[in-house]
């Protein structure tokens, strides 16, 4: 019996052990594999510096911050977000001086999202609100007394919404409108349900009893929107939208604005402020509809951090508005003919051709392989769509069709007021030089109490005449090609702005003539106006036009015209790279795709509005049919995946040398010798890379799941890049890069883990600021700003210890039911990129590498895993990619995001063309193309894999996977043991990749520390200490138990003989 | 049956070798207690479930061919030891290959756990996933408690 009771006590030590030794070896084979992902998702870090005692003494500050203290930043950061809103935040409707009220007035709040605001989008566009600053607060603190009743009746007995349930929407509540009064979105994206929610204006009267007599200097209705990463708003299917429709004001509150008209009528309340905070605009015909009584209307967009402070200061006065639209208010978005082709459509013969036709995911049931959308509008996308068919109309153009723009637009693109006036005058242009043309005008307060600041727009009107028609160039009245803002300009001040414009925004992209972009025989017109629709009038006045059938007033004051030959030479070719431009999107045009087939899609045409432009979202879709070339170009993009192994090289070609030492570190490669950086092209470089071996170029190219990978040979530090478009999504103390966490550890206030003790600053554990929405900065049309915030940013990321930042968003909104507003800027490619370029800036010189996204047409989330976008080229270049270059050419971005859409059927990483020709040929771009979320595209979600890493890297089309541990995709190309193979191609574009990751981070301030003869060794962190001493343990005892056992079966075999 | 094989004065080839076989038979069998016969119902388990395995992974990039190799070959390993005096041993060869089977497949599956978990698309464990987890823990559950059942009989005193 003791024998046995001893056996089997071995039995179960031996299984146990075995158990244990099993799992914590497997579990460490895996962490190792992702040692990059646990080191960012745990602080810790896989590398040190050793610094040898001369580099010491060296300053190796490369990027220095403008703060020594982490509160003098996070305070910067909190200014810069009211500053933004300040002059943002767009007045769209005053009557009778409505705003601003007076300090110490008492008024009542209204509207769920006045006790619940929106600071920020969802998904990776988030922002931190623990240092968010709410309206109730922010008005009091203007100097605002604020209806109590309501107030805490929003607070408490309104606050209610059903339970969200988890991320992927389980176990959400039911959605109940009679109990449920706040806004909701219930699980991941919504995929439980988004309601906008509202409480009924018979329950708020009831509550709030008799109060509103005492607090009604105004009645304050606060209406918001949420969007975000992975969800489009819905036009039709918003479960308590009006007609589903997400952007239109709900029965709730139509109710509610008619309840507050009445009340107003009857003497309670003084006037109606209204207050939308959202960054997607609503269907906005309720401004200007009597019924509803509003006074005073106030665009803030996406809160940000601190917005809601200025709000409350621009409603009492202390700020006055300056900001101008950076998107068309539209009366109704059934208006907006962009909304037709908005989403996708899928081949219908997809199958044949053996395009995959699986649905996506059980939770966002979307297409990837074969869903298409037609970017049908061509270059007619908001304003270039409202204004030049209101131009054709007012001239009497033929085929205008119906078109009434008062029914169409509410406020036209750049429209925004101010509580003073301004007037233009003394309009001059003169041309500097052969490209530059100096306009410059006074602008005057004539008002009589407020200062202010006034934003000028200048537009271009290029001629739209035989040249255009014959080689179908579409020519928008008008198009933004500057803008210059004043400085607070006291009443009866004046100021004389010189606004500089280059003419190569004359150009427009000839794809079947010149295949470049020309200047178009004819006249021009340059204006100056304070927004789109005052410019096309204008140039209306200058034109002759018949004022009777215009809406609204222009003169011909502010306009200058001048006559030009045909150019077909002047910007043919790249400022940035000196390349000739030519065209190269073809593939992404179905007209000219060379696998077209029988396809072609009529885009938008100016000769033709009536035949081209539909508002019929049943029928009004272009129908494209897959073809068998379409199904190889989409296919061959997962050589793996779908058998279609990449061409063989066509030319004889050695293999890269690996491993020769030259004795070079990265750090030597940021300067050279007299300090001048050292150019990407320098031979040096050649002999750097020829120290890396076969398999750290293979692992810096398939590292990049928000870092990139350490080589300790070349002593290039792991970096860290986080999201996102509204600022780093990062605590300030999480890297341990980072000034925040070094200014803690010098100070003792980190633990034996790395983690920062309870003394530590408690900023250290803020999020980085939170800005508000890109459009809000856009609105201040004030490149200033955008440069600051900018560069707030970018000392964010030396304190929180990063040196790429997954932004900014420089996609479109082309329409207002994509998801994501809140990251991007506007509708217009130009604005958007002028801007973005002044961010970017400010981002970079603070060593902090953006990464521009998504490159490119990535203007809606329906589907975005992979729908393929059909756009002319034209459109490509003028609105789309304008967007991405200027950043580049202007502000110095680095980097760019891939974008999860294709180009045709070209995913954006794929895309050769587009990354290799484009974005470093044409503009410029010295670093890195990251992917998009790579599990996304690989097929490692539920969606159909449509794009293959090592493709992108053949391609140039992208240098690094936002994902890690690929680096097998790139063992099919090895070399042999001779040092030849097949693929000396592939070994070749790896190679390029690689080193356009090294000099990115030799030039970001991930080199911050690092001198010369400083080391980077790999050393082990905490985690992998743990797993390998249970690993060893549990080893060792198992072998022990197991010695143990045979022991005891052999003594006991003994006894019996 | 040895008994009446003895009465039988001539017995034909035929019955010479089925007698043959019962007698291999009863010589596997003797002194085996229930335990062993869960061995071999678990042996051919781990061959269904090997089969399962392959069948909904065998196209995907989540597919361990060396865990169903692994599984294979411990089974067959297990089921050759069952039939030789060293029968006892064969459950715990099915359970340490079952075991081993698991954390292959782990090694192979983990890279979905990781995308459907913090992946940025809303997403879930597809049923595939879910059914192979279950046979493979399972498995892995009924082998170790097989592992402490009795195999053989004790030798009588």
């Amino acid at each position: 019996m003791k024998k046995k009771g001893l056996q089997l006590l071995q039995k179960i030590v031996i299984v146990l052990l075995t158990l244990v030794f099993g799992f914590s070896s497997m579990g460490t084979v895996i962490a190792l594999e992702n040692a990059n992902a646990i080191n960012s998702a745990l602080g810790t870090s896989s590398f040190e510096t050793v610094v040898s005692e001369d580099a010491a003494n060296q300053d190796t500050e490369y990027y220095k911050s403008d703060f020594t203290q982490l509160a003098d930043l996070v305070q910067a950061g909190a200014d810069m977000t009211e500053e933004v809103m300040s002059e943002g935040a767009v007045l769209l409707k005053n009557d009778n001086n409505a705003l601003p009220l007076a300090s110490g007035q008492n008024v009542s709040v209204f509207g769920v999202t006045s006790a619940d605001p929106i600071y920020g989008g969802t998904g990776s566009g988030s922002v931190d609100t623990t240092m968010a600053v709410n309206f109730y607060d922010a008005f009091e603190a203007a100097g605002l007394v604020l209806n109590p009743t309501l107030k805490d009746n929003y607070l408490t007995t309104w606050y209610t919404a059903p339970d969200p349930g988890n991320w992927m929407g389980e176990g959400a509540g039911e959605y109940d409108a009679s109990i449920h009064y706040r806004r909701a979105t219930l699980g991941w994206a919504g995929s439980g349900g988004v309601y906008i929610g509202g409480v009924p204006f018979d329950m708020v009267t009831a509550a709030a009893g008799d109060t509103f007599a005492a607090y009604g200097d105004a009645a304050i209705y606060i209406t918001g929107r949420v969007g975000g990463e992975g969800s489009d708003l819905s036009m039709d299917s918003t479960a308590d939208g009006y007609n589903g429709d997400f952007l239109h004001l709900t029965q709730r509150e139509m109710d509610t604005l008619i309840g507050l008209k009445a009340l107003k009528d009857q003497g309670v309340f003084s006037k109606i402020i209204f207050i939308y905070n959202g960054a997607s605009m609503l269907s906005a015909d309720f401004i200007s509809d009597p019924q509803y009584g509003i006074d005073a209307a106030l665009w803030v967009g996406t809160l940000g951090q601190n917005g809601a402070t200025a709000v409350g200061k621009i409603l009492t006065g202390e700020y006055v508005p300056s900001g101008k639209l950076s998107d068309t208010f539209w009366m109704s978005h059934e208006m907006n003919p962009v909304n037709v082709n908005y989403g996708y459509d899928e081949y219908a013969n997809a199958d044949e051709f053996g395009i995959l036709s699986k649905q996506g995911n059980m939770f966002v049931p979307e297409p990837t392989l074969h869903a298409y959308t037609v970017y049908q509008e061509g270059m007619y996308l908001g304003y270039r769509y409202t204004e030049t068919r209101y131009e054709d109309a007012v001239m009497g153009a033929e085929n205008v069709g119906d078109y009434d723009y008062s029914e169409v637009v509410a406020f036209p693109f750049g429209y925004g007021l101010s509580y003073t006036t301004f007037e233009y005058s003394n309009f001059q242009v003169t041309k500097t030089d052969e490209r530059t043309y100096q306009v410059s005008l006074d602008v005057t307060n004539t008002g009589d109490t407020y200062s202010g600041k006034e934003s000028v727009q200048i537009y271009v009107s290029k001629p739209y005449g035989d040249y255009a028609i014959q080689n179908q160039i579409q020519v928008p009245s008008v198009e933004l090609v500057e803008f210059g803002k004043t400085s607070a300009l006291a009443p009866g001040q004046t100021e004389t702005l010189t606004i500089n414009v280059d003419e190569k925004y004359f150009a427009s992209f000839d794809v079947y003539g010149a295949g470049t972009y020309v200047l178009m025989p004819g006249d021009y017109y340059l204006t100056a106006a304070a927004n789109a629709h005052d410019a096309v009038n204008n140039i209306l006045m200058a034109k002759g036009a018949d004022e009777s059938r215009m809406v609204g007033q222009g003169t011909s004051d502010l306009v200058y015209k001048v006559t030009m030959d045909l150019n077909t030479e002047k910007y043919a070719f790249s400022d940035a790279t000196g390349s000739p431009i030519t065209a190269m999107f073809g593939y992404a045009d179905i007209n000219r795709y060379e696998g077209r087939g029988d396809n072609s899609v009529t885009y938008y045409d100016r000769a033709n509005w009536a035949g081209t432009v539909s508002l019929d979202r049943e029928n009004g879709r272009p129908v494209i049919s897959a073809t068998e070339q379409m199904a190889q170009d989409i296919l061959k993009q997962c050589p793996v995946e779908y058998g279609i192994p990449l061409p063989t090289d066509e030319t004889a070609q050695e293999y890269p040398t690996y491993g020769q030492d030259a004795g070079l570190s990265l750090v030597d490669m940021r300067v050279d010798s007299e300090g001048n950086p050292i150019d990407i092209d320098d031979p040096l470089w050649d002999t750097f890379m020829d120290q890396l071996t076969w398999d750290e170029i293979a692992t810096l190219v398939s590292t990049g799941y928000h870092n990139t990978a350490l080589v300790e040979s070349i002593n290039k530090p792991e970096t860290n890049d986080e999201n996102g478009p509204n600022g780093f999504n990062l605590k300030y103390g999480a890297q341990k890069e980072g000034l925040a966490y070094r200014a803690e550890e010098a100070a003792g206030h980190v633990d034996s883990e790395g983690n920062l003790t309870e003394d530590a600053d408690p900023n250290a554990n803020l999020k980085t600021t939170a800005f508000p929405a890109n459009g809000i900065i856009a609105a201040t049309f004030n490149r200033d700003i955008a440069y600051r915030v900018g560069n707030i940013i970018g000392n964010n990321g030396i304190w929180c210890g990063c040196a790429g930042l997954y932004g900014i968003g420089a996609n479109i909104h082309r329409s207002p039911y994509l998801g994501r507003t809140a990251e991007y800027y506007s509708e217009c490619g130009t604005l958007t990129g002028l801007m973005a370029a002044s961010e970017c800036k400010g981002i970079e010189e603070k060593g902090v590498h953006v990464y521009n996204k998504h490159c490119v047409i990535n203007d809606q989330e329906t589907a975005r895993h992979g729908v393929g976008v059909w756009v002319n080229e034209q459109a490509l270049r003028e609105i789309y990619l304008r967007a991405f270059e200027l950043p580049i050419t202007l502000g110095g971005a680095f980097n760019t995001m891939a974008s999860f859409a294709r180009l045709g059927t070209m995913a954006g990483p794929s895309d050769g063309v587009l990354g290799q020709d484009f974005l470093r040929g044409e503009c410029g771009m010295q670093g890195i193309i990251v992917t998009d979320m790579y599990t996304d595209m690989n097929g490692a979600q539920d969606n159909s894999p449509y794009f293959e890493l090592a493709y992108g890297v053949y391609t140039g089309g992208c240098d690094i996977p936002d994902g890690s541990g690929h680096e097998a995709q790139f063992d099919a190309y090895r070399p042999g043991s001779d040092g030849t193979g097949d693929y000396a191609q592939m070994a070749w574009a790896m190679r390029t990749a690689a080193k356009r990751i090294c000099y990115a981070v030799a030039h970001s301030n991930a080199m911050n520390g690092i001198a010369a003869g400083t080391q980077i060794v790999s050393v082990m962190p905490w985690w992998h200490k743990t797993l390998l001493a249970v690993d060893i343990a549990s080893g060792v005892l198992l072998a022990a138990s197991v010695a143990w056992a045979a022991v005891t079966a052999v003594k006991g075999g003994k006894k019996k003989d | 049956m040895r008994e009446m094989w003895k009465k039988s004065p001539n017995p034909l080839p035929k019955q010479i070798e089925e007698e043959s076989r019962l007698e291999t038979g009863n010589r596997v069998l003797r002194n085996k207690s229930y335990g062993f016969y869960v061995t071999l119902v678990l042996i051919a388990a781990t061959v269904a479930v090997a089969l399962v395995y392959t069948a909904l992974y065998h196209s995907s990039r989540y597919m361990s061919w060396t865990a169903m190799a692994v599984m294979l070959v411990g089974a067959a390993l297990s089921l050759v030891l069952a039939l030789t005096p060293q029968a006892k041993w064969a459950c715990a060869v099915l359970a340490l290959a079952n075991f081993v089977g698991l954390l292959f497949y782990i090694y192979g599956i983990y890279f979905y756990v990781s995308v459907v978990m913090v992946g940025i698309q809303a997403s879930t464990f597809n049923w595939q996933f879910q059914l192979c987890t279950v046979l493979f823990v399972a498995m892995l559950v009924l082998n170790l408690v097989n592992v402490f059942l009795k195999q053989v009989k004790d030798k009588e005193a």
